[in-house]
């Protein structure tokens, strides 16, 4: 079930009421009841794939928290992650490691021919499978006890607004949550909902009407020239980040509504003064899985610096393939690592050069947020590709420019798109001459500069001096949320109810 | 803390769900929620009967018709043939399949279901628009095509989000009241048409109960003086039509060429393939670019299938029997008259067609035709004097 559908709203009808209708001890039931058939709608018989992986890691863990042996922890640790990862292994990478196999094979002059599932991927599978084995480590570890309610165990790892696309819960943060009485909380209620309705301005009204171009371009490369490349590229770059971040505060919302809260999962990612900054900003619950389950059993940066960057290498290509199985995804996380490289070597064998006159600060802070921001789109050409020969296609493509007329330049959005009529007869007042598509271009650069208006104050303003949304007047703060339902009902682009990170 | 949480998100919400509510109120009464099955119920009662339905569902409209119908000759292309009528059949049951955007994916997926109900039609008018073999539209044609047989036979919310935008849109420029939607009023049109779904109630335009189409407005403001084009202006404004090319897709041939083996393969079915015309004074500008010489390519395509079963007529330079840029609705459709024109043409030459129309009848009508530049046969509302 997409958040973004009418079902889904019927389906907080129901639940929300009854959840605070309930006593505590039977909430976990109605949540658990309520996120397998949030679950079933459109996956079928992958519920039972979900539960018994469920099962298993709910069975492993309690055996690691009983056994005080240390290679029975070991081996009922191990039992875990080689299913987890067979699991993935087996739904997600076979058949493209079958494929690269073939490819290879052939290329040696061999003949190859694998037997390919073609399975449909599960929705959500690796993030419930990454947050099941972060529990059984964190068991492990002894950093959580086991839980041993199986129905709350259950409940924390199918719990529906962060099942098919996170945030990537700890146990050690959510599973607790469910143990105490969650009284109704007026503030947390009321942020929950403001972040519902961001997350839907996100997503409908910005991500899907950006995504109407970006389709168009990437749909047909050849079809396009180089300045179109490069606005498909931009516009993907913040798609994907509304697309994403917007079903994050979705989750959280809902979350907040019934008293829970799991962590923030985005932060203002494209003000990052470097890559590295930017992945601690960026899909925040899935990096710090990285961070905690790979790179510090690696050694972190707490080894030698070539090993350090080594180790860096591992993870940004395993999150490249967490993405999925393609070589786009494996070539987007190692630009990521290369860049990165770079930055660890700048700060380690340039010396920084530190200047006192205050003014310099501030271009060359946005000069590295417009550096990192580039480095960005060009690994997102590589993660929106279909195939690396068509991301290395557009990159050349976007170096080929020509002059180009503003109703050119528009011309991948399609001219008949539901919102036009409403467009023309809102702009009527100013007599532009713009043509349908042109209208909807301007409207794409407005949405995006709302989108680094509101980010940007959330990074300078709201976290320095404290200000928060509840402080402004009452009058002007319902305005605003008219304004956004109004924005979402009206200006979004409906039709596409699918998020780009149900497919990971 | 909750109950007053409720009652502040409900009285946050009111405004909402009311305006919602009117609007959604005024597309249910004035129609544009009916499910086709139940429009076309409607409409084989009430022939005298406009809708205007949103786009996607209208392929849904006249899936479901085509078997209740079950016509002896069907259209079939974009909204390029839209003008053809049943009132040109004297002898027959006709009924215009053309839908906008048309092309050959939703040709083949009519063909189907023909294929699949076992009921054939004797006469099948496919209208080929030129540009459907422009390198360029092939993908967006496909893309169309792969979405055939996935829409269902109700709207979606995103087409109920689009149709409240449209109305809403239109009731802020004033096009139409409220009141005119809630009470399905329909006199200011001065016809005897009743009209189903907001933007016939608005424009008075609307799809007839053979699947043809009424353009009221273009019709009642008909400038009777020569209209002008450019070829530039035009190219800019409609590219995906007016593209330039030296070669077709062949892509786009292999497509047709499979559509015309499951064409030809239908049994006892005589199909008439017909480039469309374009106003006369444009094509003459497109010929004189020498930049559309894939149009002869396809030409020489469509004639390499002819036989006793298949025919191609090219009508795309539009200055046959006389006409002239003032009898077409635009740049590219054609007018009443020009399809009644081509079809007394094509009657003359293809004897399986002569069966289902009356030449002779044909021509009378021509003959006693009204002085407006597009009409033929009645009801035609002339200018407002």
């Amino acid at each position: 079930m997409s958040f973004v559908s009418p079902l889904f709203f019927l389906f907080c009808l129901a639940v929300f009421p009854t959840y605070f209708m309930l006593p505590h001890r039977y909430r976990w039931v109605l949540l658990l009841i309520s996120s397998i058939v949030f679950y079933s709608v459109g996956n079928g018989w992958y519920v039972m794939l979900l539960l018994t992986s469920t099962l298993v890691d709910y069975w492993l863990a309690v055996r690691i928290d009983q056994s005080s042996h240390p290679s029975r922890r070991w081996f009922y640790l191990a039992i875990s992650l080689i299913l987890n990862f067979g699991v993935i292994f087996t739904f997600k990478y076979l058949d493209f490691f079958n494929q690269s196999l073939a490819s290879l094979v052939t290329r040696l002059g061999y003949s190859y021919q694998p037997t390919y599932l073609n399975w449909v991927l599960p929705v959500g599978i690796s993030f419930y499978t990454f947050q099941e084995m972060s529990y059984v480590v964190d068991v492990f570890r002894r950093k959580i006890p086991a839980e041993h309610h199986l129905g709350r165990y259950a409940t924390y790892v199918a719990f529906f607004p962060q099942l098919v696309a996170g945030p990537i819960e700890r146990a050690s943060n959510l599973l607790p949550q469910f143990n105490v009485p969650l009284a109704f909380n007026y503030q947390q209620a009321s942020t929950g909902l403001r972040l519902i309705l961001w997350g839907f301005i996100k997503k409908v009204v910005i991500a899907d009407r950006l995504a109407l171009y970006v389709n168009a371009v990437y749909g047909d490369v050849n079809g396009y020239g180089g300045w179109q490349m490069i606005l498909a590229t931009f516009f993907f770059a913040f798609q994907i980040y509304c697309d994403f971040s917007g079903y994050s505060d979705i989750a959280i919302g809902l979350a907040k509504i019934m008293g829970f809260e799991f962590m923030v999962n985005f932060r203002q990612p494209y003000f990052a003064h470097s890559l590295r900054d930017f992945w601690r900003r960026w899909h925040i619950s899935l990096s710090t899985w990285f961070r905690d389950y790979v790179y510090f059993p690696l050694g972190g940066n707490r080894v030698p610096f070539l090993r350090g960057m080594l180790n860096l290498w591992v993870v940004f290509l395993l999150s490249g393939l967490w993405h999925g199985a393609s070589w786009t995804f494996i070539i987007w996380g190692a630009w990521h690592g290369f860049i990165i490289t770079l930055e660890s070597v700048w700060t380690r064998f340039i010396p920084s050069a530190k200047t006192q006159s205050t003014w310099l600060v501030y271009p060359l802070g946005a000069l590295q947020v417009l550096l990192t921001f580039m480095a960005t789109l060009i690994g997102w050409v590589f993660f929106r590709a279909q195939h690396v020969g068509e991301a290395f296609a557009i990159l050349k493509q976007s170096l080929q420019l020509a002059p180009l007329s503003l109703n050119e330049l528009a011309r991948p959005f399609p001219a008949d798109e539901g919102v036009v009529p409403l467009l023309h007869t809102l702009t009527a007042p100013f007599h532009w001459q713009f043509s349908s598509t042109e209208l909807q271009l301007v409207l794409s650069f407005v949405l995006i500069a709302m989108l680094l208006i509101y980010d940007g104050l959330a990074e300078y303003v709201w976290q320095k001096d404290g200000r928060s949304f509840t402080r402004i007047p009452l009058v002007a703060r319902w305005a605003t949320y008219y304004v956004g339902v109004l924005m979402v009902l009206f200006l979004g682009a409906w039709g596409n109810q699918s998020f780009i990170y149900f497919q990971f | 803390m909750l109950k007053s949480f409720t009652l502040r998100l409900v009285i946050f919400t009111l405004p909402v769900v009311t305006v919602l509510g009117m609007l959604w109120g005024a597309l249910f009464v004035s129609g544009d929620l009916r499910s086709p099955l139940r429009l076309v119920a409607t409409h084989l009662q009430q022939p005298k009967l406009l809708y205007a339905i949103p786009d996607l569902a209208l392929l849904d409209y006249k899936s479901v018709a085509l078997p209740l119908v079950a016509p002896d000759v069907v259209a079939m292309g974009s909204s390029r043939v839209l003008q053809l009528r049943q009132v040109m059949f004297t002898d027959a049951v006709f009924y215009n399949l053309g839908i906008t955007n048309g092309n050959m994916f939703y040709a083949s997926y009519y063909v189907e279901q023909m294929n699949e109900r076992g009921d054939y039609p004797a006469v099948i008018l496919l209208g080929v628009d030129l540009d459907w073999f422009h390198p360029n539209n092939h993908e967006i044609f496909y893309k169309s095509g792969q979405r055939i047989g996935t829409w269902e036979h109700t709207l979606t919310f995103a087409d109920l989000l689009n149709q409240t935008r449209l109305l809403t849109a239109n009731l802020l420029e004033g096009k139409v009241t409220y009141g005119d939607l809630l009470s399905r009023d329909a006199s200011r049109f001065g016809d005897d048409y009743l009209r189903v779904g907001t933007q016939t109630l608005l424009r008075g335009d609307g799809f007839r109960f053979d699947g043809s189409y009424y353009y009221y407005t273009v019709t009642r403001s008909a400038d009777f003086s020569e209209p002008l084009y450019a070829l530039e202006d035009i190219r800019s404004s409609n590219r995906s039509r007016f593209n330039p090319a030296t070669e077709p897709d062949p892509r786009a041939l292999e497509q047709f060429a499979q559509l015309v083996a499951t064409l030809k393969a239908l049994p006892q079915v005589t199909v008439i393939a017909f480039s469309p015309p374009y106003a006369p004074q444009l094509y003459d500008q497109m010929e004189a670019s020498g930049e559309y010489t894939y149009f002869d390519e396809v030409r020489r395509t469509m004639r390499g299938y002819e036989d006793e079963r298949f025919w191609y007529f090219d009508f795309s330079a539009g200055d046959f029997d006389g006409l002239t840029n003032v009898h077409y609705l635009d740049a590219f459709h054609g007018s009443e008259l020009v399809y009644t024109l081509m079809l007394q043409e094509m009657a003359r030459q293809v004897p399986a067609l002569a069966n289902m129309t009356d030449v002779d009848e044909l021509q009378a009508q021509l003959d006693q035709r009204p002085t407006h530049p597009y009409a033929v046969f009645d009801p035609i509302p002339l200018a407002e004097s």
